[in-house]
């Protein structure tokens, strides 16, 4: 698979360029020992002259500094240590140990050159933060013209797309995926092989235009490129790789802590996975596959309301998933009672985005309690079944209790789940 | 009279036969010759087609589902009961709304847009150097301190309290959040401007620290530059003794100095990321928040 060779090119360029740094510094080690004992007493190549060389050096690293070359050379010395240190920890498996090492050699010296190496140290350690930090200071130094092109290869920038998106930055993450394919297109091997790193890079382009934009554009971009197999099952196909990859994204945040972006990444998946019961993009749509897919799509809406929970302070809706609700709360407020249609499926479209949001809940419920319209658009193509409206509402309840459950209308939603003889939650 | 009984329906035959072709000769003439009359068929007897769900579904909508025809028209005295009725329901759902209001959130989304620092020659993320911090110090070399609104400043304080509260990662989005509240930006997360009933004297506190920040982040980006100068000085020092233009001992003493210099701004910027970890807690000394 494509991720396992795209895990050997990284170790193999971060090896080459611990070995380069090592060179590097060895050369200004050697360039002390000229600069201190003289050339001659190198030519000479006795041992004697050598050793003494080495025990100035030495001795010069352990007094206090007389002239900023031996500030410099004692800064070298323990960037030195650093890197010797966290090659070592690699080596032996210690991914957290090398990483903080490294980063600590980082931080003496923000040199674009380590910076490329603790992209991938930090990619390994899950410091998805720092490699957005190593991506944007090679860029920057490309930029400038301070360092060749190919210090941003194909595995740099993958890295740097992906952590870019496990922060939940994605139409950021996008752009920087979208740069890396154009770049594949060109063909320039500094960068990176096309054949090994388009797919693999088109892959996550897809996710991250899912969620940036809707399926539909998805299917037709992957359609365009030829990457989904034409079998008749093209949309089961996008559907697998988009949950794939954002469960990864929830795994990877997940792992982290990063209780921001997890929210935005359970978001993007209870989206797709329950707007799938209402398109089947790949779902059997039996009757007992469908009450199981219910409880999938409500297990993901109850890690999300989970997640939101636990935070310090409340995050505010998208600001397009924001509009969409004031659009149709508008029509609401406003419109005959027979025009509410529309803006009732926008209502479910937004809890289905925003699976967090409580006053969109108790609306809903609030506006279907009263409204008995066919729902079309809540989990599958027709919703049937005796009291279905009741059981939608009543969902729609306890999902507004478990966020607010001291909110100003919590009285009032516990009142009309007892009438619907449903379980209040913490009751 | 038998003959008679089996003719009869013949004959209804015969003259319903006589009809039919009397209306399509007469159709005919009038120059009809292109209506297919076969489609009447599904309309004998009770052959007529029930209306299907959508048909009533647009019916109690008053509306036409591709055009088929509604066979019963509302009287006026039932549209005016349809729509007092639906007035009613509106009524009764308008009532249990929850309104939503920008005041409960205190953020609106009409505000500028800010950027938060992501580059530049330091590493503003990493936990174990100057801490989550770093970027909201970087941040506040963008802003005056005294021009900070107050509602800037009761936001940021909020969210600054709140940061300490989460994972670590968490404590970080949380002080990019601090950085655009600061500035005036849009913000993701809720805050309660009421939450922090700040004096004019702890707004002025406030101001300070912010200048505070401002200077250790200076401080952090001036060693970089001091090491660039310093080392070009040391190299000038070095080619005045080789050219003799001062002796070997105004030299040394020359170097001491720049030595000095540059291990107090190493110092100064290692004081200074100190500083900034230390951030929550100065803002705790300041506000007395009420979470």
């Amino acid at each position: 698979m494509v991720q396992t060779d795209s895990q050997t090119n990284i170790e193999l360029g971060s090896q080459i360029e611990s070995k380069c740094n090592q060179m590097t510094k060895r050369l200004l080690t050697l360039a002390f020992v000229i600069f201190n004992c003289g050339v001659p007493s190198l030519f000479a190549q006795t041992q004697s002259a050598t050793d003494s060389a080495y025990d100035s050096y030495n001795k010069m690293l352990a007094s206090p500094p007389q002239t900023p070359r031996e500030v410099f050379y004692q800064l070298l010395d323990k960037e030195h240590k650093l890197h010797d240190k966290a090659t070592t920890l690699k080596k032996q498996g210690d991914i957290m140990g090398a990483w903080e090492a490294f980063s600590e050699m980082v931080q003496l010296d923000p040199a674009p050159l380590d910076a490329r190496v603790f992209c991938h140290y930090s990619f390994d350690a899950g410091k998805y933060r720092d490699v957005v930090w190593c991506g944007q200071r090679i860029m920057d130094a490309i930029n400038a013209d301070k360092v060749n092109a190919w210090m941003m290869d194909a595995p740099v920038q993958m890295e740097w797309g992906i952590s870019l998106a496990v922060l939940g930055d994605y139409r950021k993450a996008d752009s920087v995926l979208v740069d890396g394919i154009e770049k594949l297109h060109t063909a320039n091997s500094d960068f990176g092989y096309e054949k090994e790193w388009l797919d693999y890079y088109r892959e996550w382009h897809y996710t991250l235009n899912y969620i940036n934009n809707d399926f539909s554009s998805t299917l037709i971009l992957a359609e365009k490129d030829n990457t989904i197999a034409t079998d008749g099952h093209q949309t089961a196909n996008l559907y697998n790789l988009l949950a794939r990859d954002i469960s990864h994204l929830v795994g990877l945040a997940q792992g982290q802590g990063m209780n921001y972006p997890l929210l935005s990444h359970w978001s993007a998946l209870h989206r797709l996975v329950r707007e799938d019961m209402v398109v089947d993009y790949a779902f059997d749509k039996s009757e007992s596959q469908r009450s199981k897919n219910e409880g999938i799509v409500t297990g993901i809406a109850w890690h999300a309301i989970d997640v939101y929970n636990g935070l310090p302070l409340k995050p505010l809706p998208p600001a397009d998933v924001a509009r969409e609700y004031q659009d149709a709360m508008n029509v609401i407020a406003t419109k005959p009672y027979g025009s509410w249609y529309d803006a009732i499926q926008k209502l479910i479209d937004v809890t289905r985005r925003v699976p967090w949001w409580a006053e969109v809940h108790y609306n809903l419920a609030s506006i279907l309690k009263t409204d008995k319209v066919t729902i079309s658009n809540y989990y599958c193509i027709e919703y049937t079944g005796a009291n279905i409206d009741n059981k939608i509402v009543a969902q729609e309840l306890i999902f507004y209790l478990a966020l607010e459950p001291n909110g100003e209308k919590a009285g009032e939603a516990k009142k009309i789940l007892r009438s619907l003889n449903q379980q209040i939650p913490g009751e | 009279m038998k003959k008679l009984r089996y003719m009869l329906p013949c004959k209804k035959l015969v003259l319903g036969m006589g009809i039919s072709a009397a209306i399509q000769l007469l159709f005919v003439s009038a120059g009809f010759s292109q209506i297919d009359f076969s489609v009447l068929d599904k309309w004998r007897g009770n052959q007529r087609p029930a209306f299907t769900r959508t048909i009533n579904v647009a019916r109690e909508r008053n509306e036409q589902v591709n055009n088929t025809p509604v066979v019963h028209q509302p009287t006026e005295k039932e549209i005016r009961q349809a729509r007092a009725y639906a007035e009613k329901q509106a009524a009764e759902v308008r009532k249990n709304l929850i309104t939503p209001n920008a005041n409960t959130s205190s953020v609106t989304y009409s505000l500028t847009t800010v950027n938060t620092v992501q580059n530049g020659g330091y590493l503003n993320s990493t936990p174990n150097g100057g801490g989550a911090f770093y970027a909201f110090a970087a941040d506040t070399r963008n802003t005056r301190a005294t021009a900070i609104p107050t509602v800037a400043i009761r936001r940021t304080v909020a969210i600054l309290a709140k940061a300490s509260e989460g994972s670590a990662e968490d404590m970080f989005s949380l002080a990019e959040q601090a950085s655009i509240a600061m500035q005036g930006g849009d913000l993701q997360v809720k805050v309660n401007d009421n939450a922090i009933n700040s004096s004019e004297k702890q707004e002025q506190q406030f101001r300070d620290l912010v200048q505070e920040l401002s200077q250790d982040y200076q401080d952090i980006e001036f060693v970089k530059k001091e090491e660039d100068l310093i080392d070009k000085e040391a190299n000038n020092v070095d080619a005045d003794v080789y050219a003799g233009k001062i002796s070997k001992e105004e030299g040394k003493a020359k170097l001491l100095d720049l030595t000095k210099q540059l291990i107090n701004a190493k110092t100064k910027s290692e004081k200074a990321k100190e500083d900034i970890k230390k951030l929550p807690k100065k803002i705790e000394t300041i506000y007395v928040l009420v979470h």
